[in-house]
């Protein structure tokens, strides 16, 4: 029986740290210093992937189809095994055509003293009419965690909450806010088929760098 | 704000072809390839563009479908939707800035037309700026018409060859090098190239696909080498990490040329980065 906890933080500031995504040993090492022996012992941690705020519909596979609202805003249902790998992919195929996806998905940036960090929002434009001239997307961290025994998982919201993660964080950089946990009690036949379980959760993130054996993988699929 | 019709700037690239090759006096189709947009270059819709520029016919469907099959590497299929609220203009908008990209690119429109030799046509092409103003679609400001044109002229030129789109690859050109492929390099900026090709050989290549659609990152992801060194600079995994979210073909590969233009100094170029500190980034 494996039971996952998903949760969906919010960024707090900018990021400097790795740039595919948050490792898991970053977001492990942060909960850490927070909690009991033996929960540090037991906590199993995936990388945190960066998702957009924005509007989207349900991918292909997904339990639900259909338009889903401010998709990226909150953790969808998880009924089916393809529901667990909706937000794992840095393309973040959700995102709706009908609006500029790649501008959306793409992290923002910023520079502080030449060095690149991630925006934790990024602004858009909209019609010089509105009393509101602009809009902002706020960016996501999506990660799970596990335990190898009963009584660890779910971790609490108020442990998890306002963690930081990345670079310069004593300069109050990387700080998270939980928007969402959720618990899933899951082991069904298929995902008991899949033993790999971690490996294939972090390879859907891209490769560490050019030459790590998981980004060669073919994982990534194509969506149409 | 005007609102465009849609018949107007949409997939016009599906004209049928039947009576190009028809023509006589037809100009290299390759040659045509690289002025089959003119008209966004100068803020016309296809159905509102004049047949001749400066002498120089422009503006002639481009054959084998390949003008339609690199739209759709780089826009969705079909009834465009306006996509950014407020904006319905040939100006391309910046991915990297946000910001409606100057229009000061000191290069005329003729210096883009008046060659007769369509290697020569790439080669001004691959380096041009003018047409790095200007997006495919009001509908679609990110997307950029420099990319979509070297895009059509790689396909069209190995279609020619004999290739389907299934059999072509992106390719990673020898890296710190600006070496330039005739028509089958579409980027080349500051030690990156990249080809669209059927005869990748021994560089590191990737297949784009059994059919045309937005997967660039898809296909970026599946380098088995990258143009550019992400071990050694933190810049550079920036970047990488940024084209695994980007899958529209010519939105990324302008990303590539203003992000190396913004964040990487010359001496970083590809690989060669000797006696670069990469601004304190290279853990």
């Amino acid at each position: 029986m494996t039971r996952l906890q998903q949760v969906l933080f919010e960024l707090e500031s900018p990021y400097y740290g790795h740039p595919y995504f948050v490792s898991g040993n970053a977001v492990f090492n942060a909960v850490a210093r927070r909690v009991g022996a033996a929960t540090r012992g037991a906590l199993h941690v995936s990388h945190g992937v960066f998702l957009p705020g924005e509007y989207g519909e349900y991918p292909a596979g997904a339990s639900q189809d259909g338009y889903a609202g401010k998709l990226g805003l909150s953790l969808p249902d998880v009924e089916s095994y393809e529901d667990l790998f909706v937000f794992r992919d840095a393309a973040q195929r959700w995102l709706l055509d009908s609006r500029p996806r790649d501008a959306h998905n793409l992290h923002p940036l910023q520079t502080h003293g030449g060095r690149l960090a991630f925006d934790d929002s990024c602004w858009f434009g909209r019609p010089a009419e509105m009393r509101d001239h602009r809009r902002s997307v706020s960016w996501f961290l999506h990660c799970y965690l596990h335990a190898g025994r009963d009584g660890v998982v779910p971790v609490a919201e108020d442990v998890l909450d306002g963690i930081r993660v990345g670079g310069t964080r004593n300069y109050g950089f990387g700080k998270v806010s939980v928007v969402e946990t959720q618990l899933v009690a899951a082991l069904n036949a298929r995902q008991r088929r899949c033993r790999n379980f971690d490996i294939q959760i972090s390879a859907s993130v891209g490769a560490l760098s050019g030459d790590s054996e998981i980004g060669r993988s073919d994982f990534s699929r194509l969506a149409w | 704000m005007t609102t465009l019709a849609r018949w107007v700037i949409g997939m016009h690239d599906a004209i049928p072809d039947s009576d190009v090759d028809a023509d006589a006096d037809a100009v290299d189709p390759l040659v045509a390839a690289y002025r089959h947009d003119v008209h966004k270059l100068r803020a016309r819709a296809h159905s509102h563009a004049v047949d001749w520029v400066g002498g120089v016919r422009v503006n002639e469907p481009v054959p084998d479908g390949a003008d339609g099959d690199a739209a759709v590497l780089s826009r969705p299929r079909g009834d465009p939707e306006q996509t950014v609220d407020a904006y319905a203009s040939w100006r391309r908008v910046s991915l990297l800035t946000g910001e409606v990209v100057s229009s000061e690119s000191g290069e005329s429109l003729d210096e883009l037309l008046v060659a007769d030799d369509a290697e020569e046509l790439h080669a001004t092409w691959v380096s041009a700026t003018l047409p790095a103003g200007f997006n495919e679609s009001p509908y679609y400001p990110y997307t950029s018409v420099k990319y979509h044109t070297l895009l059509v002229a790689a396909l069209l030129d190995n279609y020619r060859s004999g290739h389907e789109f299934g059999d072509l690859f992106l390719a990673v050109e020898a890296t710190g090098t600006d070496s330039v492929t005739p028509h089958r390099t579409v980027l080349s900026t500051g030690g990156v190239s990249l080809a669209v090709t059927g005869e990748p050989g021994d560089r590191p290549a990737a297949r784009l696909g059994d059919v045309p659609a937005r997967s660039f990152a898809d296909t970026w992801a599946r380098l088995p080498a990258s143009p550019f060194d992400v071990a050694g600079s933190r810049r550079w995994r920036v970047l990488d990490s940024q084209l695994r979210r980007i899958r529209s073909w010519s939105v990324a590969l302008q990303f590539i040329e203003d992000y190396v233009a913004a964040f990487v100094p010359a001496q970083c170029a590809g690989h060669g980065r000797r006696g670069c500190r990469g601004g304190g980034e290279g853990r």
